[in-house]
Order: structure tokens, then sequence, then C-alpha cells
């Protein structure tokens, strides 16, 4: 057993076939982007010529069909094409020794502002809000940004795609105040240009959620009551910000009507033409919403104009549980290493809270909505385990529940047949923290896992012994 | 003839519920300008006899029959049987009780607002705290003094016409401790009498020094924060140590030493130190406290805790450290602004049921202490806040005393003040019930042996109420277009309950009738921290719709007109 | 194996002490009442004898009596025996940088803050305080903030839950102050408002400026109270003390050697500097903090004597933190640097044990190492490690009792006691809950708010429930 150990392995790739490494370069220039943009067509066109990979002998965890022991994976063209104790490795492929590894889906953050933003603190290294309220038209694809730093350093540990949104950012995923904020990507964490990263062009329209928030604390202080409002005027600026979404919807809907009929004299509104197609679900609509009345108060808009909706935050919908399960609403659990709220909420309010959805049976998905955050992922899904939330379903929770969530389960976030080939090789649980990924593969090739920190590390691990000067005696 | 004699004469002498008005200006000294001219309204002679008392002398001797000889200010005689000097003119109250006058432990009643820019350092100015901010001098060090106001004496911010003092001494309270209220050291606190002009209403000058722990200037000015307010405090103790050591040197021998730099912030808490005058600090939770009688031993300072909210818990520790205490009546209540759904903690539950019992459980332990009135804006107020203490345990003597002899005790006039005693000044309040009922009326005020008779309260009108007026109204209020509503409930004989919320925060009616059709509202608001005015509405109502006027406490009037969209919802 | 009925006596004491303190009223140190053996556990002792499999711990008094395995270490009759089967045990946390249980934090109008200290302002009712034992925590350096080249004293301070601020402060632990390097004091993002001064510093250069300044001034203030000290013990009677100046007199203590500097750093070349003004007056920073960049001057710590408290892995959220990486603990802890991992925050501080699990998996610490980044090596930079930071006889009993493995981000903690006293157990956590809520309903209704409908929760809206 090594894990943890100090073993480190610095080169996983260094096992294998040298011709790997060479490969990795040649392929990503050769891939065909994934998916086309707004038509959501089952990705098919992958990369054609990217090789023929196996691993070999490992424990396969297929996330939607159990554990393989002793089981091999097989990838070519860009796409897994046979999972199973008993299988065939092509001649040409390039083998991997599973022995003692495991291998996993990829991992996705379900919300991340990764490419979005590089210097939480600079305010120029940040594209992952926009001026205004009112923004469906904006799309993130548009500022992400390949060479972020933060893109390799999230895919070395074992996340390989994610949706990156707008209206996000912030260390402890705040950002994005009541409005439409734009339209998020689904990208994978690898590709020269945003156009091969890309999953889905256009994988939901984020829309931040009023606050029902006084701003100042229920028990009775020795100040005077000030700086917040009274929960009368909380409510009623409530409202009028629920009203005021409502009345670009209405708008939207007029619009979609207008251009409908082949009117020639309707002038064309970007703002409404996009925001027009989250109409009758027409796409996903995110809705970032923590309080129980504010969740409440976004299905009964959903309901209202037949929108898709998932909830992202949820920090309260324990309340809720129930009716979220009952209408089918997924929801996107913020970080569960936060605090509690109130002094006397219990300690671990944020680790049950996944585990009781679930049970109620609420379809979730951890995300970090974050970006130099976003490697810690699989340790949100994991600080539940020990509170109720089974460990297959934490694991689904980062593969392929997200992938439900955002509608591309066809594609992603378990290992079958067919599916993409997004996977990771492990020498353990990737959810436990001293687990070292040692190969990642996206869209069926490998991904390089060398990232700023790595080089770092080498670089300055390898620095020669200061020569001491000392006087001696 | 005296200065005050002669005072009086000229302005026309002391009418009930008239104020002695200043003949030219603030506390001018006696003034040799003043023209003689003939008294316009008449002085009798100051010697008074009341008789047939009920006398609760505040010493624990209750008189049953008896009665108070006044002669020249001063408590002449006390006794069940008294051979009434001739001079003296007989009052007879016979049903009526006399107690020592009330003595409000801090308040600010009587005192000019203090305007920012007289006095360096933070604080001041109403209006947006975060602009006052920006506009005091930026300090950067203990050295710089901030926002140390020592030097300032409450006795010259004096206003003998303020007009707080007619109503708390109608509410029977004769005395009080003021103190100014800007900065981390406000000043010197004086124990006031609550009538005569600005020199006759000081009892003793300086009586006490007042630190807040407040004023921290953030990221702008030093100190930014509490631990810089207490680390400033102790290196301010410490100067004032060092400068009084120093100059004593160099007095005795100034020759080739550097000359002691002048300070005006030193000399105060020198003198606070050497006289050991009371230092009230702010100190409401249990850490507060702790932290005060720790900085007080720290400093030398005497300190008396103000507060107090979190004392029960505390008293045996508190009367072990010797330390007094004025406990602040205005309860913490609860948040009625607070999200309905938001869970208040059982740390705040705690505090709003037990604050108090404070009192009870100071008096159990034996700790000095008395009531302020916080921000309870009027007497009506402060004593209502009294009586629930009362409901939590406390007895009606130790309330007295708390209200009496306690607060003489702690600032050092209880040879003057505090009891219906023979040799003391003559503030007295007489009352036509036990002081803490409820229903008892004051009828009744001596300060300073001067009679201020008060009128028996006008009974409400009668006349059964011609409108419904529950219900939501919508008031605008029209000198700067604000708005505030109001939830008004009516009772079967036409008493008025119910809240008014402004724009500044909720006002919280405190009385109010509607009679025929016209109606009064009594609502107590708070303006600013710690400062609260009662507005009283007057007007008329015609099925949903009422207008009249709302006067702030006499600081202005405004009108306003109402709507109820809602109709009358019972 | 478990006796229950001593096993809810404890529970119920730590069920009382934490609802005494959410009360506002001080709790009474109860000391330890009888002699506690955990056994049967997996010991992760943070000391020589490394990891025990089936091991024992007796504690008593709020003192450990004895670590072994299961066989050696017998239990005395009246001791309480708690079954570790499955289980681990750990010294608690020692988290060597954290902001929590003050009412202020920063003094930040001024460069030089040293007047004030973070012991006048603990606040023992912030619930951090249980939530962190609740995650092992244990121990805590409280520290000033760093808007300032020299900061405030801190105070480091146990996490016994209950106590009143006196009661929680760490008894002989000697006394430490902030510095502060970089982005922060020199107020890089806080720009100067409108109408208002601009603060000294607002360079790199500027920071060390102030701190060397200031050094210059302690050194003649010291000079002054030496020749004062000097003048009085020749018999002088007319010497005058000279003004004590509470500015001055911590800094006098930095040069005496008798205050340690914890100096927050982010990029090497601060760090390089820092000592380097340190080594002109003659003495050391004790701790750099954050140091995120210490990777790069390693070799320049060890050879200062400096040690480092970082972070796990948190990076790119300001300039100066973005080259910074999770090896950074690994490097400079085989640089021989002694490396400690902290929280900076009462929500990170709940997990330490998670964070000092990255530096196995980021730069290759062992178990024995990364554990030690949250327990004895901060005990050695907080100078504590004769009582606390790993489990040896004779030290405190601050031990947690983890119910599974907890360099592991499945770790849960059981059981966190203080010198011996169960601050945090999850059955009496359970317990306390539902205590909480009936002492609620009670005060309401003492307050007569019982029947208030804006207290009555929505029964349909309940976990799972349907609404």
């Amino acid at each position: 057993m090594t894990r943890g150990s100090g073993n480190t392995t610095k080169q996983p790739g260094n096992t294998t076939d040298g011709r790997i490494g060479t490969m990795l370069k040649s392929i990503i220039g050769t891939a065909v982007v994934l998916g086309v943009a707004g038509l959501g067509a089952p990705a098919e066109a992958i990369a054609q010529d990217g090789g023929t990979f196996a691993v070999r002998g490992a424990t396969i965890h297929t996330v939607a069909n159990g554990a393989i022991e002793d089981g091999t994976i097989v990838l070519r063209g860009g796409r897994i094409i046979a999972v199973g104790r008993d299988v065939e490795i092509p001649a040409d492929a390039e083998i991997i020794d599973g022995q003692g590894k495991h291998v996993f889906p990829g991992m996705i953050d379900s919300f991340s502002s990764l490419g979005l933003t590089e210097v939480g603190a600079v305010a120029v290294t940040n594209d992952a809000s926009e001026l205004g309220r009112w923004n469906p038209h904006l799309n993130a694809h548009t500022a992400i940004h390949p060479a972020s730093e933060h893109i390799p350093v999230a895919r070395a540990n074992g996340i390989t795609h994610t949706m990156a949104a707008p209206g996000g950012g912030g260390r402890f995923g705040g950002g994005g105040g009541s409005g439409i904020q734009g339209q998020a990507t689904l990208i994978h964490l690898d590709g020269w240009t945003v156009e091969e990263m890309e999953i889905e062009k256009t994988a939901a329209m984020v829309i931040g959620w009023p606050t029902l928030s006084t701003g100042f604390r229920a028990f009775a202080g020795f100040a005077a009551p000030g700086g917040g409002r009274s929960f009368r005027r909380a409510q009623e600026r409530f409202d009028e910000q629920v009203a005021e979404m409502d009345a670009w919807f209405v708008a939207a809907d007029h619009y979609r009507q207008a251009v409908a009929s082949g009117s020639s004299r309707v002038p064309r509104d970007i703002q409404l033409e996009h925001l027009s197609r989250v109409l009758d679900r027409g796409m996903k609509v995110i809705v970032r919403a923590n309080g129980w009345r504010e969740i409440e108060s976004a299905i009964e808009f959903a309901e209202k104009w037949n929108l898709d909706l998932v909830i992202a935050g949820g920090n309260g919908a324990r309340e809720i549980a129930g009716t979220l399960a009952e209408k089918n609403i997924p929801v996107i659990l913020g970080p569960v290493q936060r605090l509690p709220q109130g002094d006397d909420t219990a300690y671990d309010d944020p680790n049950t809270l996944p585990g009781v959805l679930h049970d109620a049976g609420v379809e979730i998905a951890f995300a970090t909505f974050n970006s130099s955050d976003s490697r810690t992922l699989p340790y949100e899904a994991a600080n539940s385990v020990s509170w109720g939330l089974p460990q297959d379903a934490a694991l689904e929770a980062v593969t392929l529940a997200p992938a439900r969530v955002l509608g591309v389960d066809d594609r992603l976030g378990s290992l079958e047949v067919g599916k993409v080939g997004n996977l990771i090789v492990t020498d353990g649980d990737p959810l436990e923290i001293t687990t070292q990924i040692e190969w990642v593969f996206i869209k069926g090739v490998p991904s390089d896992l060398d990232n700023k920190h790595r080089s770092l590390w080498e670089k300055y691990d390898s620095r020669p012994a200061r020569r001491v000067t000392t006087t001696t005696t | 003839m005296n200065r005050t004699a002669l005072a009086r004469r000229l302005t026309g002498g002391v009418v009930p519920g008239l104020l002695l008005a200043s003949l030219s200006g603030l506390a001018s000294p006696a003034s040799a300008d003043a023209q003689y001219m003939p008294s316009q309204a008449p002085v009798p002679p100051p010697f008074f006899a009341l008789r047939n008392a009920r006398i609760v002398t505040g010493t624990g001797a209750v008189i049953e029959n008896g009665t108070v000889v006044i002669a020249n200010g001063l408590i002449e005689a006390v006794g069940a049987d008294l051979d009434i000097p001739g001079d003296a003119w007989l009052i007879d109250v016979s049903g009526l009780t006399v107690y020592p006058g009330l003595f409000d432990g801090l308040s600010q009643v009587g005192l000019e607002a203090q305007g920012a820019a007289d006095f360096g350092g933070v604080g001041g100015g109403g209006g947006n705290p975060l602009l006052a901010l920006a506009q005091q001098p930026r300090t950067v060090g203990p050295e710089d003094r901030p926002a140390t106001n020592s030097w300032v004496n409450a006795a010259d911010m004096l206003n003998s016409e303020a007009g707080g003092i007619e109503t708390w001494r109608s509410g029977g309270f004769t005395n009080a401790l003021v103190a100014p209220d800007d900065g981390i050291v406000t000043g010197q606190g004086v124990v006031v009498n609550l009538a005569g002009d600005e020199q006759e209403m000081v009892v003793k000058a300086p009586a006490a020094l007042r630190v807040t722990m407040s004023g921290a200037g953030g990221f702008r000015s030093f100190p930014g924060s509490l631990m810089g307010v207490i680390a400033y405090i102790r290196q301010l103790y410490l100067d004032a140590d060092h400068s009084r050591q120093y100059e004593a040197r160099y007095m005795a021998d100034p020759s080739g030493q550097p000359r002691p730099t002048y300070d005006r912030a030193l000399g105060p808490i020198q003198d606070a130190i050497a006289g050991g005058w009371p230092t009230v600090m702010p100190a409401n939770e249990v850490r507060q406290i702790r932290r005060a009688i720790k900085l007080g031993r720290d400093t030398g300072g005497r300190p008396v805790l103000q507060g107090a909210h979190e004392a029960y818990g505390l008293a045996d520790e508190i009367a072990a450290a010797g330390v007094p205490v004025l406990v602040d009546v205005d309860w913490p209540e609860r948040n009625r602004e607070a999200d309905p759904e938001a869970d208040e903690s059982l740390a705040s539950l705690k505090r709003r049921a037990y604050a108090p019992t404070t009192p009870a459980r100071l008096e159990e332990a034996g700790v000095e202490w008395a009531f302020y009135s916080g921000s309870a804006g009027s007497p009506r107020a402060m004593m209502e806040k009294v009586r629930t203490a009362i409901e939590h345990g406390l007895s009606e003597e130790a309330a007295l005393e708390a209200l009496t002899a306690a607060p003489a005790r702690i600032y050092g006039v209880d040879e003057m003040l505090g009891s219906v005693e023979a040799g003391k000044i003559a503030n007295l309040v007489v009352t036509d019930g036990p002081l803490f009922d409820e229903d008892t009326d004051i009828r009744m005020v001596f300060v300073d042996g001067h009679r201020f008779e008060e009128e028996a309260p006008e009974p409400r009108p009668t006349e059964p109420p011609a409108a419904d007026m529950n219900g939501t109204w919508l008031l605008s209020l029209n000198n700067d277009s604000q708005e505030a509503t109001a939830e008004l409930e009516v009772s079967e004989d036409g008493t008025i309950s119910g809240l008014i919320r402004g724009e500044r925060g909720e006002q919280q009616i405190t009385d109010g009738w509607v009679s025929g059709n016209e109606f009064s509202i009594t609502a107590t608001a708070t303006m600013g921290p710690g400062m609260e005015v009662e507005i009283v509405y007057t007007g008329t109502v015609e099925g949903d719709s009422i207008e009249g006027n709302a006067s702030f406490g006499g600081a202005g009037n405004m009108d306003f007109r109402g709507t109820r969209p809602g109709g009358g919802v019972r | 194996m478990r006796h229950p009925t001593k096993w809810s006596i404890r529970r119920v004491g730590a069920g009382c002490l934490a609802l005494g303190l959410a009360f506002g009223v001080p709790g009474g140190a109860a000391a330890q009442e009888q002699p506690i053996l955990i056994r049967g556990a997996t010991i992760l002792t943070a000391a020589e004898a490394g990891r025990i499999e089936d091991g024992a711990i007796l504690f008593e008094n709020g003192r450990i009596i004895a670590v072994g395995s299961t066989s050696e270490v017998e239990a005395p009759s009246d001791a309480v025996v708690i079954d570790g089967t499955g289980k681990f045990v750990t010294p608690g946390i020692i988290d060597a940088h954290s902001h929590i249980a003050a009412d202020a934090i920063n003094e930040g109008a001024v460069s030089v803050s040293s007047m004030v200290s973070i012991h006048d302002v603990i606040d023992p009712t912030d619930i951090a305080l249980y939530r962190e034992a609740a995650g092992g925590t244990t121990t805590s350096h409280i520290m000033h903030g760093s808007a300032n080249p020299i900061g405030g004293n801190n105070a480091v301070i146990k996490h016994r839950w209950g106590e009143d601020a006196e009661g929680l402060l760490f008894e002989g632990a000697p006394p430490t102050i902030k510095f502060a390097l970089g982005e922060n004091p020199k107020r890089a993002g806080s720009p100067t408002l409108p109408g208002q001064e601009a603060r000294y510093p607002a360079s790199r250069m500027g920071v060390m400026d102030v701190i060397r300044q200031a050094f210059i001034e302690a050194t003649e203030y010291k000079a002054e109270w030496d020749t004062y000290r000097a003048r009085v013990a020749g018999g002088d009677r007319n010497a005058i003390p000279p003004r004590r100046n509470l500015t001055m007199d911590p800094l006098v203590e930095i040069l005496e050697g008798t205050r340690y500097v914890h100096a927050h750093s982010y990029r090497a070349d601060e760090i390089l500097q820092l000592m380097r003004v340190a080594e002109e007056f003659g003495f050391r920073i004790h701790t750099f903090q954050h140091v995120l960049e210490g990777y790069r001057v390693a070799d320049e710590m060890a050879e200062h004597g400096a040690h480092a408290s970082t972070f796990s892995d948190w990076w790119a959220y300001k300039m100066e933190a973005y080259e910074a990486i999770p090896h950074n603990a690994a490097i400079m802890t085989r640089r021989g640097v002694n490396v400690s991992i902290n929280s900076d925050s009462g929500e990170e501080g709940r997990h330490l044990n998670q964070e000092a699990a990255k530096t196995m998996k980021w730069g290759g610490l062992s178990e024995a190492e990364a554990l030690a980044t949250v327990t004895i090596n901060a005990a050695i930079q907080l100078m504590i490690d004769d009582r606390v930071g790993s489990l040896e006889a004779g030290k405190d009993a601050d031990i947690v009792l983890w119910e599974n493995y907890p360099l592991s981000s499945y770790a849960r903690v059981r059981t966190t006691y203080i010198d011996g006293e169960v601050v945090f157990d999850i059955d009496a956590d359970m317990a306390m809950r539902a205590e909480i809520e009936a002492e609620k309903a009670e005060l309401r209704e003492l307050l007569g708010e019982s029947d208030d409908p804006d207290d009555e929760r929505d029964p349909g809206r309940r976990p799972g429930g349907g609404r």
C-alpha cells in the first residue's frame, strides 16, 4: 500500500510508452470540436484520429453499472469502445497497465468560474461578471481563457469537465446578484481553443434569484436597529425584484410570439432573443438560490414559465426537500465546507444536507462555484459521506449526476460504451485526499498533467542546496 | 438678596410649568448690567410645610402621617409631630405620599447638543455617521489624543431651557447625572437638579468621568478597533501619571530640564485618579463587564459599569470586585422588524428573558447599583421598565433606593440628596399613591425647595369613537416627503395601540386614544443610538383618511395625512 | 468496552458546558472527574512512538498518564473505559493562525499597532470555538490582522468552550506579535478614498522601512529605560522614569527575545528581506505565516531559524498568492523548516486534519509528517510543545477520538477532549440540540411569546417533507 507514503509519482506518464507523450501534442491539434453549439446533437464527431488506448487489469468503477474487478477499458476515436472483464484489446492500442489501479469517470465541477478568472483580487483578470443585471445574451464561452493556469491545476486532480458560468467567482461562491447573469458553457478541461473545449456552448441560463434578507440579525441587540431593513421592506423588495424578473419573461414571451408571427417589423432584440430560448423548457435554467423561500419562489416562477429548472446553491434546500424531489428539480450544491448559519444551527448542518436531499430523492450534484479551488471538488463530496450520503451517491454526484443535471448523460458521466472518453486512472478513491491521479483522459486521449504547481514544485524542489557561509569557530 | 433670588424676581419667579428664563444668555454670571425691574410674577417666601403626608423617607422609615418642613431650598425638618414654623405656607397633602426626588443615574437631559466640530476626535454629529467620521481629524496615535474630551465639563453644556428638563421633572425626577456623549473619553459628568438656571442646576461638578470605549475610527483613524480603544485608554492613564510625576519634578527644579508639554486631556484624568471619580464605562455583556472591571484595575480608574444587562449571571463577581453598576432600564427587546423565519438564538432569548432580573440579582449580591434611563425616552417609559424589574423579583424598596439614595452614593452626593431627611436639599416628589403603581400620578415636585405643581392629568376625552381606526394606515409627513405606515389597533374604550414604521425605524405606540373623530397617539422613536424621542400625533379621522400634526418631543412639528388603503379591518 | 452509565454522565456534562456558554454565563472550570482509558484504537501520537496499532491511552486530571499498546496500558478501577476499536486517536489539533473568538482583529489606521492586544478582546461566546473543537481543534493562535507592517499582540487559547475569556487563555504560552508584509500592509486592496490621506507605506520598500524605523525607535526607547534603571540602581533618587510607551514595549520585548514575531508574508523577496532586517537588529523572525512562496527561500529560512505556517492549497486569490503551490509545506519540510498548516478561517479551522492530509498528496509527506503539521509542529511554533501537540505521558490531555482515519476527506470526530474534559462529543451534541430547543421553548413561554405564530414552524416544512 503506497497511499500517502510519500511515494509520489511525479510523472504519471513515465511508466508507459513515451509515444503517448508525443501523441499528446499531436492529437490536440487534430481533435475535432465536440458537439456543435446550439444544436445539442448527440456528440458524434470527436477526435477521429486520437488513437487507441486501453487500461488493462484495473478496477473499473463505471458508476452506471457498478465496479469491474480486473477489468479493461478501451478508448478509440475519443470514445469508450469497450468496458469489461474480458475485453479484446485492439492491436494498435497503447496499453496502460492498470494493475492495482482504479478507473473512474472524469469528474465534473457543475458550476465553476474556470477560465473566467485568474487572480481573485485583481479586477482586471476577472471576466465572470458583467455590469448590469440583465444579461441573458452573454455567454461564458466568449470569455473562457483556455490558457488559464487554473485549468491544468483542476485537471491534474481529475476534474475533466466543468460548467463555466457567469456570475460566479469569489472564493466562497459569492458573486452575482439578483438578475440574469448569462449563459454557462460546458467545457472539457483540455483544448487549445475554447472551441476544442466546448461540450455545450450554451449549457444553461444562469439566474441569480433575489434574496429575502433584512440585513440584520434577528436577536435583540444593544444598539438601535440600524443598517438593515425591516422584514416587511425586505419582502417588498424581494417581491419587486421577482416582478422585475417576471417582466423580462413576459417581454421574452411576447418577443418570441412576435418573431414567430413572421412580422417583418419586429426589431431584433438580442437580450429577449436569448432569453426566449429558455421558455417551454428550451434550455436549462440554473437559478442560484439558497434560502427555502427563495427556492420556493423560483420553483413557482419556473412553473409559471415552464422552465427546465435547476437550483444552484441550495443551502436551505433541506426545508423543502420533499418538494424538490416531487417536482424533479435537481440541486447543484455549494461547498460542504462552509459554516452553518446561525449560532444554534448544528455544527454539521452543511455536512448532513447532501445526505438528507439524497434520501428524500432529490438529484444532487456538487460544485465549487470557484476556479482556483475547483480541484477540491471531490473532497466536498467526501465530506458528506460520514454524515449520511452513501459513498456511491457521493461519487455519482461528481460524475453521472451532474451529467444528468446538465442533460449530457448520454455522453458523459459514466464508463459505458459509446460515451466520451473522459476518465481518470488513480491509485485509489478519487474522493480521498491522498489519492494520486495518475492519468487523465479527456476526449479519449491522455491529458497533460503538468501544471503551474507541478512545474514550480519540480523547479524549486531541485534548487541546489544553498551554500551556507558560516563563520565557524 | 442673593443672586438667584434677584434673578427670580427679575424674571418673574417660578411659575409652575414654566421654566426659568435666563436673563442674558447661557449661564451668565451674576450680571452687573442687569437693571432692576419689578417682578412680573409673584414670588412667595421660600417656606413650606407639607402636612398630613405619608412620608417614605428613603432611609427605610415610613411616617404614616407626618410633616416635611422646607426652608430656603433645604429640608428643615421631617417628622410625625413637628412644630410648624409660622413663616411656612401650609400645604395639606392628605392622602398623598412624599418621596425623595428621583435621580436618573445617567442622562443627557438639559445638555446642549454637542457639536462634533467643537471637540476633537470621533463621534458627534447626527445624520450620516460615515460623513461625520470623514470630517473628523485623522488621528494616528495615542499622542493625538483621539476622541478625548476629558476637559469637557457637562456643567458648561447645560441649557436650563432644554425641553427634557420639565418632562423629567414632571415625572418625578429631580436629579440626574448628566455627562457628555462624544468620544472615547466624553468628559466630566455632573449631578444636576432638574430646575433652576444653569448655575443653580449644578449640585456637584465634576461628579464623574465618562468613557465609552466606542468611537473606533476603522481603518482611517487611530484607534480603529475596540482593542485600539482599550490600548489607548491604558496609554492615556499612563501618560497622565507620567506627566504628573514629571511636572512635579520639573516645578521643583526646572533648570536644565525640557519643560512639560501642555496637554489639556491629561489634567482631568489626573484629577479623576487622585479624586477617585467614578468612571462610567459601558458594559452590557458578560465579557464587556469583565473587561471594564479589568481596565479599571489596570488603569487606576474607578469603574462604574453602565448597562449591565447580562450582569444577572455575574452579580457575585461584581460584588467581589466592589464595582458599582448603573443598570439600563431599557431592557433588550425582540426586534420586531426581524425576519419571522430567522431563528432567534438561545443567547438572545436568554438575554431578553433574564436582563430584567439583573436588578434583583445585584440587590441580592449586595452590589451598589442604580437605575438609569438609557434610551427610555420619558419618565413614564422609564417607570414602566422599572416595574418590569419589580415583576422580575426586585423589591419596591430596592427599586426606590436605586432611583434615589444609590445614585446619590455612587456620585458622592448622598449627604445632600437621596432621602427625605433634615438638612438635605429639598428635592421631593409627591404622589397620589404608591410610586410604582401604574395608576399613580405625580401631584407635586419640589426642587431646591421650589414647588412645581403638576396638574392632575387631563382626563382623556370620553366620547365614544366616531370612527373605527383599526387597520393599516399609510402616513405621509409633509416637510421632507417622509413616509410611514401605522398599524393601529383600537380597543373598546378607544385606546389605541400598535406600531408606526417610519423610514428610520419603528416607533412603538405607548399611548393613544380616539374620541369622537379626534385622536391622539403617542409613540416612542429611536432617532439614533441611545436617543429616543416621544412623538405625539394628534388629528382627526374621517372614514379612511386622517390628518393632523405630529410633534417631535418639542423639537419640531410636521403635518401629516394618511389613508387606509385596506379599509378598516379588524 | 463502553461503560454506558459513566459515559452518559460525561455526556451530560459536556452538554451543560456548551449550553452554559450559549447563555453567556461563565461555565465553571470543571476538572476531569474520572480517569479515562481509550483502548483498541489506532493511535497516531505525533511523537517518537509514531503510529500505535491496537493502542491505548490513559488520562487523568487533565494529563496523559500513559500511551502504548492496549496490552501495556492498565486502567485504574475507577476509569471510564472507551472502546476505540476501529477508531483513531490523535493529539488535539493546533491551529497556528486563527481569527476566531475575538471582538476585533485589525487596528488598521496606523502602520505600527503594537500597542493593541487580542488579549483585550477575546470573545468566549464565539460558537466557532465549539465548531472547531467538533473538528478536533483544541488550541488556536488568535492573531491580529495583517493591516500593518507591525501589528498587534496575539493570544494563544484553548477551545475550552464555556470558559470566560481569561479561562480560554493558554497558561504560560510565550507572548507573540503579528507582523505583516506585502499587499495587505501596503493597503493595495484598500485604495485611498477621496479626501483621505494615504497611509504610509504603499510599497514593499516602505513596509521594510516602517519596520526598520520602529526598531530604531525601540532601540532608543530601550536605551532610555536602561539609562533610567542604571541611574536608579546607582542610587539616583531624582531619576524620573521615561514615559511608558505601549507601542514600544512589545518591540523591546522582541529585542530582548521574550516576544516572538509571527510575520504574515507571501512573496519570497519579502520573506528574505524581513529576515535581514531582523538580523540587523539582532532578533529572529520566529514564524512566517502563510509564507506561500517559502518554497523559494526555504534554505534561507532554515538558516535563519524561522518556522513556517502555511495554507494547504489556497492560491490565486490575490496577486501575491498566484505562485503559491500546495507542495510548499513539503518543500520547506524537506529543507529543514518546521512547517505547520493553519486555517486563517473559522471554517478551515474545522478540518485542519484534511488540510494536513493534502501535504501527503502534494509533495509526499509521510503520515507522521503530515499529522505533525497540525499538531506538534504548530506547538513548537507557539512554544507550547512541552504541554501539547503530541500524545505523551505528562502532556495535557488534549485528545481527539476519530470515527475513522483522520488524514482523510471522510474523517469525522467522535469526541474531543481538552484537559481531559469532553468539549465535543457526537452523542452529547445530539442531546444538546434537543436541550437547546427545549430551553428556547421555555424561554419563549417565559417571555409570553410561545403562542406567537411567527415562531411556529410549518410542520410541512421538514427535512424530506413536501411543501
